[in-house]
């Protein structure tokens, strides 16, 4: 429960090894490895640069990993990816195993094209056939209005004597016009092929001997020239052709859709193969982060204590000559940090991350936090059935997605807080609301009915946070302690927790039963001589001694800072009692029904089953952020120092797949 | 006469609970959910994030649904015993409701906004989400305080 000790550790080796000492420093993911010319540089000493060169690589792999990248963009696009409802929250990963993920990524580069051809050459098919269809179709709407015409087009030419020529006109007013078009033109005659509303289909014949004078008084009479050059055939046959050319385009579809299928099955590898290509990309990058001379390379990084040897074991058995030291930080380092939890606590640990991490040497706060978020949350939900479904969904959770990491720890936190919330609810009586009482006449409150006696909800939350204040104090004068540094943990924390302990007696201790008054007096001295011990000692950083007293009497307002964390846990109450009014008031509306006959009792039992899942989904938020938030302000303010910067190990970040036991690369 | 408008001024009270912080939440949750469809369009897996952060100024609506009930329960719209009230306990009903009324109007409109805002958080840094999430709860605690004050207001009513 604190803190992870952290080691400075370099790895020496022979630039041969440079490759095996990366790959097994990814696989175990237990090293942060630092820039080794960024640290010379800062420590004033000569970089040296690392014998090899992964640029080259660098650039296969990346055309590479563009390359898968298309390819399950294109099978993404043809065939939509079955996400489970989880995944469509989580994001979608691929299960292998060590064996699967091996022969998946065997032949890397090959495969990596032959997919790449499988998925250009369907987007290629696509493509074409789209550009096919819509030759054809433009011509079938080309040539639809000519299907008057019952002779081949290609004899539609101009001969010794006579020319022929086929085009359109406007409907209303090219009768008009080609009489007069006539006049000029002796012998020119006409005939419809197809009228429209707007458009007729012309033919027209002319004298050849005037062909140039007809063709232009044609074009001025809005004659336009229609060509079939490229059409040979009567205009329906041409038609009914096209229609089986697009029949047959129709047919080659479903022969690409048969491509798809067979590319999309290769979607596993192609995950597969981009996660192996970004795996490797980062080692690649990496190596770009050693230093070495020109035979032997160093890394440099961060490794947590309890896992040095496992390191140093896993490296050393990979060659002879490979050396792993380590040291302890020195003063001027920062280590970063990670928590170590037992595996109760580090249930917590998500809560503390959330907010950030902890100073090297402070304290961690997740097992401290974990009782009063706990309590907290069963507070905001208040309902035992509540509980138990938030407890057996976050199992159910667990053993659905094999979450890892900081994943699982926040679902088992999910557990601990609907367990907790079972034990909240039992003791205020929360069973699906007051159901019980309304079928069964039970009144199953153990402590108090929060519906009867609100106040008693109220005060309940206002005890917790004074305990919680209190907690916090006391934390922050153990951390003092432990620093050695008695003197504030008397002024800055003891003081202050008489004071604020008296101030309780002083006003409440009236209350006390027949001791009463002797309690209330004995708070009121108490309270005075912990305000002058405060006055006296909380401007001691002052060198003038007017101005001390002055920071003195001026701390004693931080006592309104108190009150107001105090009355922020008024929001246990709000929370609660929210759930706990709600959850009635569904089981009043929802029971009205019941009394129906036959049907009655189930559109009861169904609308109490979503009444009451749909006051959970309202509430559970609420619950989470606002325990959250009572640690973040009012407990860690008392005793917690952020500043620290995340331990990042170099280890297997993968976007597609899960390698069971993360062999694999 | 006299009951009658007493039982106006309850209903008011009622109204008024639900009714403006039920705007803001509506306000609140749209800001949040316009600028979470952006970055959905980008990248569909935040969905599950941007709903977390819609939801959060949601809970004011409640708020007001919640003092609106508790009114009704009081005066007995709820089962059918609707009670007379005088003009005094109407008057008293309807000012325990302003605190939430007024104060879950506005702050579910201040909370959408830091909401939404964090949705950025979620599309640049989503690790970060959960201090997205808390910055938007800081604005929370004074709906919590207005609700705790008109549910004591409206429990303090004889009727």
């Amino acid at each position: 429960m604190a803190i992870s000790e952290m080691r400075r550790v370099a790895v020496l080796g022979h630039e041969s090894e440079i490759g095996d000492v990366t790959s097994a420093l990814q696989r175990l993911g237990t090293v942060e490895v630092s820039d080794f010319n960024e640290d010379a540089a800062e420590a004033g000493t000569a970089g040296l640069a690392c014998p090899c060169d992964p640029s080259s690589r660098l650039a296969q792999v990346d055309a590479l990993l563009s390359e898968v990248k298309h390819s399950i963009d294109v099978m993404g696009r043809h065939r939509r990816l079955h996400k489970n409802v989880i995944e469509n929250f989580t994001g979608y990963r691929l299960r292998l195993t060590d064996d699967e993920w091996e022969s998946y990524i065997q032949n890397g580069t090959d495969n990596a094209h032959r997919i790449y051809a499988m998925a250009r050459a369907v987007e290629q098919s696509l493509a074409d056939l789209a550009a096919a269809e819509t030759r054809i179709v433009t011509a079938i709407e080309f040539l639809e209005p000519w299907t008057a015409l019952r002779i081949p087009v290609e004899r539609f030419v101009s001969g010794k004597h006579i020319g022929l020529a086929l085009g359109t006109a406007e409907a209303r007013s090219y009768e008009e016009a080609l009489v007069e078009a006539a006049e000029t033109v002796p012998g020119l005659s006409w005939d419809v092929i197809a009228a429209e509303k707007d458009k007729v289909r012309l033919i027209v014949a002319y004298p050849m001997s005037v062909a140039d004078d007809a063709l232009r008084t044609l074009a001025q009479a809005g004659f336009a020239r229609v060509s079939f050059e490229q059409y040979e055939g009567v205009p329906s046959d041409i038609i009914a052709q096209l229609e089986q050319d697009l029949q047959s385009i129709q047919a080659k579809r479903e022969e690409i859709e048969r491509d798809i299928d067979a590319l999309v099955e290769e979607r596993p590898r192609a995950f597969a193969l981009y996660d192996s290509y970004t795996l490797e990309r980062a080692r690649l990058e990496m190596i770009g982060k050693y230093g070495g001379t020109e035979r032997v390379f160093a890394v440099q990084g961060w490794v947590q204590l309890k896992r040095l040897e496992e390191l140093r074991a896993a490296l050393e058995q990979l060659a002879d000559d490979i050396v792993v030291l380590d040291r302890p930080p020195r003063d001027d380092e920062e280590p970063p940090v990670e928590l170590e939890n037992t595996r109760l606590s580090s249930a917590f640990e998500p809560v503390t991350k959330m907010m950030g991490y902890p100073r090297p040497g402070s304290l961690d706060p997740s097992p401290f936090l974990g009782p009063f978020f706990l309590i907290f949350f069963g507070l905001c939900m208040t309902d035992a059935v509540y509980g138990i479904i938030i407890a057996a969904l976050a199992y159910w959770l667990i053993a659905k997605t094999h979450a890892r990491g900081t994943g699982r720890q926040f679902l088992n936190l999910l557990i601990m807080s609907g367990l907790a919330t079972v034990f909240v609810g039992a003791m205020l009586g929360g069973w699906a609301g007051d159901l019980l009482q309304r079928l069964f006449g039970w009144r199953t409150a153990i402590l108090f009915d929060p519906m009867e006696e609100p106040t008693k909800f109220l005060i309940l939350s206002f005890v917790l946070g004074v305990i919680q204040i209190y907690a916090g104090i006391i934390l922050k004068a153990y951390d003092n302690v432990r620093r050695g540094d008695w003197a504030s943990a008397l002024f800055d924390q003891v003081f202050w927790l008489v004071f604020l302990t008296s101030i309780g007696l002083a006003l409440g201790g009236g209350y006390l039963g027949s001791n009463g008054p002797a309690i209330a007096s004995a708070g009121r001295k108490l309270l005075l001589l912990s305000a002058i011990g405060l006055v006296l000692t909380q401007g001691r950083h002052q060198k003038n001694p007017i101005m001390r007293i002055g920071s003195g009497l001026l701390s004693l307002y931080n006592t309104t800072g108190y009150i107001s964390d105090v009355v922020s846990y008024a929001r246990l109450f709000g929370l609660g009692f929210t759930s706990t009014v709600l959850a009635s008031v569904m089981n009043d509306l929802m029971l009205r029904p019941a009394g129906i006959p036959i049907v009655g009792p189930i559109i009861a039992a169904v609308g109490l089953v979503f009444g009451h899942l749909f006051n959970i989904l309202i509430n559970i938020i609420g619950a989470y952020v606002h325990s959250s938030r009572l640690q973040y302000v009012e407990f860690f303010g008392k005793f917690f120092e952020a500043g620290g910067r995340r331990f990042m190990p170099f280890g297997m970040s993968t976007k597609y797949v899960d390698v069971e036991n993360a062999k694999g690369a | 006469m006299e009951g009658f408008l007493g039982t106006i001024l309850g209903f008011l009270g009622v109204a008024l609970a639900i009714i403006t912080p039920g705007i803001g939440s509506s306000i609140g949750v749209g800001l949040v959910g316009r600028s979470g469809a952006g970055v959905v369009t980008e990248d569909p897996d935040k969905f599950g994030s941007i709903l977390l952060l819609e939801a959060i100024p949601g809970t004011q609506g409640i708020y007001g649904f919640l003092t609106g009930l508790m009114i009704m329960i009081k005066i007995g719209a709820l089962g059918g015993g609707l009670r007379a009230l005088t003009v005094g306990q109407g008057a008293q009903l309807m000012m325990a409701a302003m605190p939430i009324a007024l104060v879950g109007w506005i702050s579910a409109i201040a909370q959408g906004r830091v909401a939404a805002a964090g949705v950025g958080i979620v599309a640049k840094r989503p690790e970060e989400m959960g201090k997205a999430v808390i910055l938007a709860a800081m604005v929370e605690t004074y709906a919590v305080l207005a609700l705790l004050a008109s549910l004591l207001l409206v429990f303090s009513v004889n009727v």
